[in-house]
């Protein structure tokens, strides 16, 4: 598992889809004693604006990318943070959280600013639809009691991932009439 | 990230990654820690 943060909480902006009227520079600063201790060796964490960090790192050949939790609050960093999704070393279909799509009326959420903004902006990229590359809702849970995070679910689907198409049952479906 | 280890099975891989960009990151450890448990 691998962590990005800047350490020292959010960084300076000026660009208004970062939701400014809420979030202050430096919010959610690090306690990083606290963070060791309930990672305790488990996990990676990487320090750095991720429009840097995230750009020179890559995922463990033998280790997939197959999931990521997306809590970054601007615009400006949710977009430079997406390289995630166009790293060679993915599942076809990767799985992600978004904790910053949907909130409370003071937050506003729109599909213009914010996180929002970020995932329709990422989806209009050219070279991307030309692929149908896309992040979308996960549409996941037919058969479970609705719960608020579901809406926070999103499914990245790379159509043109080699491995997209490989069947991932063992056994062929079949329904038999009784 | 149980979807996501199962797909990774299926596809023959061992191993996977898990990415968290900042405030879910304990959480997610935390998580980690019970489905390894």
């Amino acid at each position: 598992m691998v962590g990005f943060d800047t350490g020292a909480g959010l960084p300076p902006s000026s660009d208004a889809r970062d939701l400014l009227y809420l979030w202050s520079t430096g919010s959610f600063e690090m306690d990083h004693g606290a963070l060791n201790k309930r990672i305790a060796g488990r996990a990676t964490v990487i320090l750095g604006n991720v429009a840097k960090t995230v750009a020179s790192w890559n995922s463990r050949p033998d280790a997939p990318i197959g999931a990521i939790m997306f809590d970054l609050d601007y615009y400006s960093s949710t977009i430079p943070a997406f390289g995630l999704l166009e790293k060679a070393n993915i599942l076809p279909r990767m799985w992600c959280y978004f904790d910053d799509i949907c909130g409370y009326p003071e937050h506003a959420y729109s599909d213009g600013i914010g996180v929002r903004a970020a995932i329709k902006d990422f989806n209009l990229d050219l070279r991307r639809r030309q692929l149908n590359d896309h992040l979308s809702l996960a549409y996941a849970f037919k058969s479970a009691t609705p719960e608020a995070w579901h809406q926070l679910i999103y499914v990245y689907h790379r159509l043109s991932h080699p491995q997209y198409n490989t069947c991932l049952s063992s056994t062929k479906h079949q329904l038999r009439l009784a | 990230m149980l979807n996501a280890a199962l797909e990774a099975k299926a596809l023959g891989h061992k191993a996977m990654t898990v990415v968290a960009e900042t405030g879910s990151f304990a959480s997610a450890a935390t998580v980690m820690k019970f489905r390894k448990s």
